[in-house]
């Protein structure tokens, strides 16, 4: 275990966390609008709502990776310069994302007391202002926890974005692996993503643990 | 929309072996992976502090390390040379029992005390309570969670391109490196990939509502 591997694949902790972060806020922003379909009264668009999570979810991360970094040069190879492997990667991170993150959505809006809407229907708040000012705070505090479950998983899952050529951990481990032809660097890899976790999850806890003591006051 | 099925038919005999390698890997991937995560989670809660840490460590770091590193890791660093259907079964494999334990100690958790207790009144024995008593209704009770895990497991499977397994993703990449159709390559191992879980899935809501009928 040379101290030259250690150096060598923490070269893409930096890609791995950017990947996590854009990928992971694209899928906050995103998967409002999926919620609000998948939950909207009207049944074509709930229709529509659902078919898409479960298409997005029902097809394997890498699949979605090559498909959008290679699949749109079969119509035009200089869309390769649009489609470059980062953005390529933060897409379908985010894209994945975006239907977990409804899903997740969803769940805390279910956890939601039906008389919070009634009473501001009552004190004559219209619709719009009930679900921004009354209701989706509430949601948004709610959904914490199983969000930051879900960020730490996109930690891993960045992982498959090397398969594209991003310089991020698990590319630098696998290059650095195939010119010594050892495993080491792999195990540094591991060792790096599960200290990456560990920092994570405590600062979640904290999050959680802060809003939970804001509302109690 | 007549290109993806032109290619499609053109193609089929290696894109269908290519999902049935992809069902084979995940099969030999429960296969292993599950008695894994049962042992993992009998381990877990053990009454040796020894066992019961060893258990959790093993939890963790297979938890805690991504499946594509796993997949490498068991594939170069195993000094004996392994098919790469085997190695990629083994390290997913690693990753399920990790990821299953934590299921399954969930499940053996919520089978009433009351049931250990009435074992122990009945003079059977600790290990004849968890064999008879408690590892049959904590696994039904698991079983929903097991079967969602086990369609990730499947999706997972596509790692096994990056190794050089000839299963579906690697099958329709290699097709699309020849005739350059990326699009419709991908697409068709999206529907294929997409058939199978998302009906899976839906079978998995079935057993899930049945078993909750009784309780």
């Amino acid at each position: 275990m040379s101290g030259e591997v250690w150096s060598g694949v923490a070269n893409g902790i930096l890609t791995t966390v950017q990947l996590t972060v854009f990928g992971f806020a694209l899928g906050a922003v995103l998967g409002v609008p999926v919620m609000l379909l998948r939950v909207s009264t009207w049944r074509p668009a709930r229709w529509t709502g659902r078919a898409f999570i479960e298409l997005v979810r029902g097809v394997p991360l890498i699949v979605w990776l090559f498909l959008i970094y290679n699949g749109p040069t079969q119509f035009d190879p200089s869309l390769g310069t649009v489609f470059t492997s980062w953005r390529s990667g933060v897409a379908a991170l985010g894209l994945v994302s975006a239907v977990y993150m409804a899903e997740i959505y969803r769940g805390s809006l279910r956890a939601i007391n039906a008389g919070q809407w009634e009473a501001s229907q009552a004190l004559g708040m219209s619709r719009f202002d009930t679900a921004s000012r009354i209701i989706a705070p509430q949601v948004t505090r709610v959904a914490v926890p199983a969000s930051t479950t879900y960020a730490l998983s996109l930690i891993k899952d960045s992982s498959l974005v090397s398969a594209i050529g991003v310089f991020e951990t698990t590319y630098y481990a696998t290059t650095i692996s195939s010119t010594l032809s050892s495993a080491t660097p792999f195990v540094v890899a591991g060792v790096y993503y599960i200290a990456l976790t560990i920092p994570a999850a405590w600062a979640a806890r904290r999050l959680d643990s802060n809003l939970r003591r804001k509302v109690m006051r | 929309m007549t290109g993806i099925w032109q290619d499609f038919v053109t193609h089929q005999g290696q894109l269908i072996d290519g999902l049935i390698v992809s069902l084979q890997l995940a099969g030999l991937t429960l296969l292993f992976g599950l008695p894994g995560g049962l042992i993992l989670a009998i381990a877990g809660t053990s009454r040796t502090r020894l066992t019961r840490y060893v258990a959790i460590a093993l939890t963790e770091i297979g938890r805690g390390t991504p499946a594509l590193v796993m997949l490498q890791l068991v594939y170069n660093g195993i000094p004996v040379t392994l098919s790469g259907l085997l190695s990629a079964g083994i390290a997913l494999a690693l990753t399920t029992a990790a990821y299953t334990s934590e299921i399954m100690r969930g499940g053996l958790q919520a089978v009433p005390e009351g049931e250990i207790e009435a074992a122990s009144a009945l003079g059977m024995s600790r290990w004849d309570t968890l064999r008879d008593v408690v590892i049959p209704q904590g696994l039904r009770i698991a079983l929903p969670s097991l079967m969602s895990f086990s369609v990730i497991m499947f999706q997972a499977t596509s790692l096994a391109f990056t190794i050089a397994v000839p299963e579906l993703m690697s099958q329709a990449k290699s097709i699309a490196n020849s005739n350059f159709h990326y699009f419709n390559l991908f697409i068709i191992a999206a529907v294929m990939y997409a058939a199978i879980t998302i009906s899976a899935s839906a079978f998995t809501d079935r057993v899930e509502r049945r078993l909750s009928r009784h309780v």
